[in-house]
């Protein structure tokens, strides 16, 4: 059983030998080493993964195990879900620390160090069973990731977005910390398990407003709206390799947070009240497919709109077309976002959808579909502009800040692109594939969902040492519908794509229209940059979860 | 003991205030230097003197460091930029 | 946002959350006791430090052994923020490195006045000596490896006030400094690496525990003392290092 503290306790060894050594090894080796500790922690998750599918796995630190259902040290508890996000950071961070070997042609110390961190830290987030151990782990990813956002800081561009996320982000975690504090005074205990037993059956405003703060301080984490003005900045100055990072696995974490800590400690005590919180919790999310999906759409600036890389369409119009190979990678990674089968998030789609269904919430699907297809035809739109030059050179609606000449990360001079930088995303690609094509992937996800909500056997498991797990539930087949759905996802955003670029009588009734202009510019005014406003929505969102909680949850 | 607790509380609450209010940064390091004290002092009358310990070298001595240096870099590089 | 709005949204939003957090507040228990219906963490804590680990500082057995993997993780936040400021404030390719000037252009060096250098220096003994002693006895009296740490690191500082830039380069290089710091908080690692080859649990306390009231008590509680001492003091002086080489040292180009 020794596997549990090495995805914590290996990169956070090499982490501090790389800066120890930091100016006597050479670039390429403390990369390779940064890259062969990521890809040991990768494999040592498939083996948890593996061994976790039936019975969570169970490790105490210090060896102080549970004494009369009270546990003194601090447990991590590993089951299906926890696995499969180590396994991602580990896979996102590998792909990164590649590509990062031919993106920083200039200097590039220390970041192999921090990248390990910050995979130390995601391991430890998603692996622990100890409420404070969730926030140490949480501050821990924070501090790395706001060092690895204003990497690129000769500029005053990504200080001033680092600074807007770390801000952000530290009000979030004090609130994490008031929430936890309240916990402790009521139930003595850190431990979630241990938590969810002691709560009693009662939910009263102690209890409401810690689960207030605790979700709203992870949800800033998890950039749900109003909560997430920082993750548009963060991404635009961010270099590529941790955007990867950050909007790949980072803010799945925070929703992964809100999930454990509500079911393994909260859902004893909101049980009658339950329907009330996801409608709470729906809001929250509806509003923020629906802001993204437009607020993606109205941008030209590749990085905001994919919160990811920092190229403006104009500028490169047609001379996308020399590098094909990323031209299609990049295609295909718009299908996949669409929800195109076979990729993985047609399968999750469907099955959200289906829960959906089967709560009587029959307009969501609508909605997840819609927001899926605009961001879609989003990037499709840049696609068609970079790499096949289509459209014209004028933009209807205005943007922003007017023209800002970014200074390139790389040195320049590629013909053609590195093999080091588009073979991480072809093999990300392809992994998203595969795991659509895996056999029993619904059945495994349907067994996962049941066991993270089952309070009661996970408490059982952690602290009375028993294995009350039941056997694996059946795969969900897909009907011919659902791909149909996803084929027609596909296809509605290429066409959106296309008439927006080419087709001018849309074009300018689109660009010209005033609810269009009005609505953008109200989205705009609001991601205006400066901190106090993003504090302001920040308070704004908790008072109302808060209020909201102690009316309807009591 | 409670008359102390109760004392030092509003103290602390008063500090955070002035803190908050005082506008220029040098003025503001001494201020949180002395807040620092104050919390260093609240932690131990609650009976906690490890936080007392680190409260004290950090946020009395450590933190106004750190915003002088800010300042100087500040003032270092405004001077710079005027001919 | 037009400000006289965002203040607006701001105080009632304000004025609601500090309502609700103040209705929680009132449904906890008065300081010191707590809900009888659970076990509290405190007692079981005090019963179990000294016949169990023979430390006599609940708070260091917490930090260091019952909750040690947490404290590992601090540690380590500190090491990341460190490491972020090293590398936010490193010498980019447009500036160049010069000779240390403490002064404003135009004006004649001069050094501190006699009263705080003789100050300073007489003060940077006895806060090597505390520090020391802070660190050494964090299992026996209240202290430990961050406090004696951070006291430990007060004294270069002394020495900064006291001298010129180049006595602080020459006392504490920064080689050295960053090798103490990776050096603390790697054998945080190693340390519970090692409890994991001897019981299977990291973290696990393996080393002989001794007396209570002993310094060395408390088995490797001791031993992560010295480490979190050594990580945390070489934090704190290459923060300090890196602001002045920022603010002294390094020129923008003109």
């Amino acid at each position: 059983m020794l596997t549990p503290p090495i995805p914590v306790a290996l990169p956070l060894l090499v982490a501090a030998l790389l800066a120890a050594l930091n100016r006597l090894l050479p670039r390429w080796l403390a990369s390779t080493l940064a890259i062969l500790t990521s890809a040991a922690v990768g494999c040592v998750a498939v083996s948890m993964l593996v061994y976790s599918r039936l019975d969570p796995i169970v490790y105490w630190f210090g060896g102080w195990v549970p004494r009369r259902g009270a546990a003194l040290g601090i447990g991590f508890v590993i089951d299906g879900p926890g696995a499969m996000l180590v396994l991602l950071a580990s896979i996102l961070v590998t792909a990164s620390l590649v590509f990062s070997t031919r993106y920083f042609d200039t200097v590039g110390t220390l970041f192999p160090s921090l990248m390990l961190i910050f995979l130390a830290a995601m391991s430890g987030f998603s692996q622990t069973g100890d409420l404070f151990n969730l926030f140490v782990f949480f501050e821990l990813m924070s501090a790395a990731a706001f060092a690895l956002c204003g990497y690129k800081s000769e500029e005053p561009g990504p200080l001033q977005g680092a600074l807007n996320f770390a801000v952000t982000n530290t009000v979030g975690a004090f609130l994490i910390l008031s929430g936890i504090g309240l916990i402790y005074g009521r139930t003595g205990a850190l431990n979630m398990a241990q938590i969810g037993r002691a709560l009693g059956n009662r939910a009263d405003a102690l209890t409401l407003v810690a689960l207030a703060f605790i979700a709203c301080g992870f949800l800033v984490k998890a950039a749900i709206v109003p909560f997430h003005f920082w993750l548009a900045d963060a991404h635009a100055v961010a270099p590529a390799p941790v955007c990867v990072l950050f909007s790949g696995v980072m803010v799945e974490l925070g929703l992964y947070a809100v999930t454990r800590v509500y079911w393994a400690c909260f859902s004893g005590i909101l049980e009658p009240r339950q329907g009330a919180l996801r409608n709470l919790l729906l809001v929250f999310g509806v509003a923020t497919a629906l802001l993204g999906a437009v607020m993606c759409y109205a941008q030209r600036h590749l990085k905001r709109m994919l919160r990811t890389a920092s190229v403006d369409e104009m500028d490169l119009r047609g001379r996308g077309r020399q590098i094909q190979a990323t031209g299609a990678l990049f295609v295909l990674g718009a299908a996949g976002l669409a929800g195109l089968p076979p990729f993985a998030t047609f399968w999750a789609a469907n099955m959200m959808d289906a829960s959906a269904r089967e709560l009587g919430l029959h307009w969501l699907p609508w909605v997840s579909f819609a927001a899926a297809t605009a961001t879609a035809a989003a990037l499709l739109r840049f696609w068609a502009r970079v790499f096949l030059g289509w459209g014209p050179n004028v933009e209807e609606l205005p943007t922003p800040g007017g023209h800002v000449r970014e200074r390139p990360d790389t040195s320049g001079g590629h013909h053609r692109t590195p093999a080091a930088m588009y073979l991480p995303a072809a093999g990300l690609l392809a992994l998203g594939l595969l795991a659509g094509l895996a056999p029993r992937l619904t059945g495994a996800a349907y067994a996962a969902a049941i066991h993270i909500q089952d309070r009661g056997a996970y408490a059982q498991r952690v602290l009375d040492m028993l294995t009350p797990y039941p056997a694996a539930v059946q795969d969900q087949p897909a009907a011919a519908g659902d791909f149909a759905r996803g084929a027609a996802g596909l296809l509605l955003a290429l066409a959106a794509a296309w008439m927006t670029l080419c087709w001018n009588a849309v074009r300018r009734t689109v660009g010209r229209s005033p609810i269009a202009r009005a609505l953008v510019g109200v989205l705009r005014a609001a991601h205006s940059g400066i901190i106090p406003d993003y504090v302001t929505w920040l308070i704004f969102g908790v008072a109302a979860f808060g209020a909201a909680s102690l009316i309807w949850l009591r | 003991m409670i008359w102390l607790q109760t004392a030092i509380l509003i103290m602390v609450a008063l500090g955070g205030l002035a803190v908050v209010l005082t506008r220029d940064p040098l003025h503001q390091a001494v201020v949180a230097s002395f807040y620092g004290i104050l919390l260093g002092l609240m932690f131990f009358l609650f009976q906690a003197p490890d936080v007392a310990l680190s409260q004290i070298v950090i946020g009395a001595l450590a933190l106004p460091l750190m915003i002088l240096l800010a300042l100087a870099r500040i003032r270092r590089k405004r001077e710079r930029s005027v001919p | 946002m037009r400000p006289l709005v965002r203040l607006g949204l701001f105080l009632v939003s304000t004025a609601v959350f500090a309502g609700i957090f103040v209705a929680a507040l009132f449904d906890l228990h008065p300081l010191g006791h707590a809900d009888p219906l659970s076990a509290t963490y405190g007692d079981l804590v005090n019963s179990l430090t000294v016949p169990e680990r023979h430390i006599t500082d609940a708070v260091t057995a917490v930090n260091f052994d019952f909750r040690g993997f947490d404290t590992l993780g601090e540690e380590f936040i500190m090491f990341a923020s460190v490491l972020g400021a090293a590398l936010l404030l490193r010498k980019h390719a447009d500036e160049s490195a010069g000779p240390p000037i403490d002064k404003q252009q135009g004006r004649q060096i001069t050094l501190a006045s006699d009263a705080v250098r003789l100050l300073s220096v007489a003060l940077v003994s006895p806060a090597v000596l505390f520090g020391i002693y802070v660190v050494t006895h964090g299992q026996v009296t209240p202290g430990g490896g961050f406090q004696g740490g951070v006291i430990l690191a007060s004294a270069p500082l002394l020495i900064y006030v006291s001298g010129e830039f180049h006595s602080l380069r020459r006392v504490a290089p920064r080689w050295l400094v960053e090798a103490a710091e990776s050096i603390g908080a790697g054998g945080y690692v190693v340390i519970g690496a090692a409890g994991l080859l001897s019981a299977n649990a990291f973290l696990h306390n393996f080393l002989p525990l001794g007396r209570p009231g002993d310094v060395f008590s408390g088995g490797s509680v001791a031993l992560i003392d010295l480490t979190v001492g050594l990580e945390v003091a070489g934090g704190f002086i290459l923060l300090l290092l890196v602001f002045l080489e920022e603010v002294l040292v390094l020129r923008d180009p003109i």
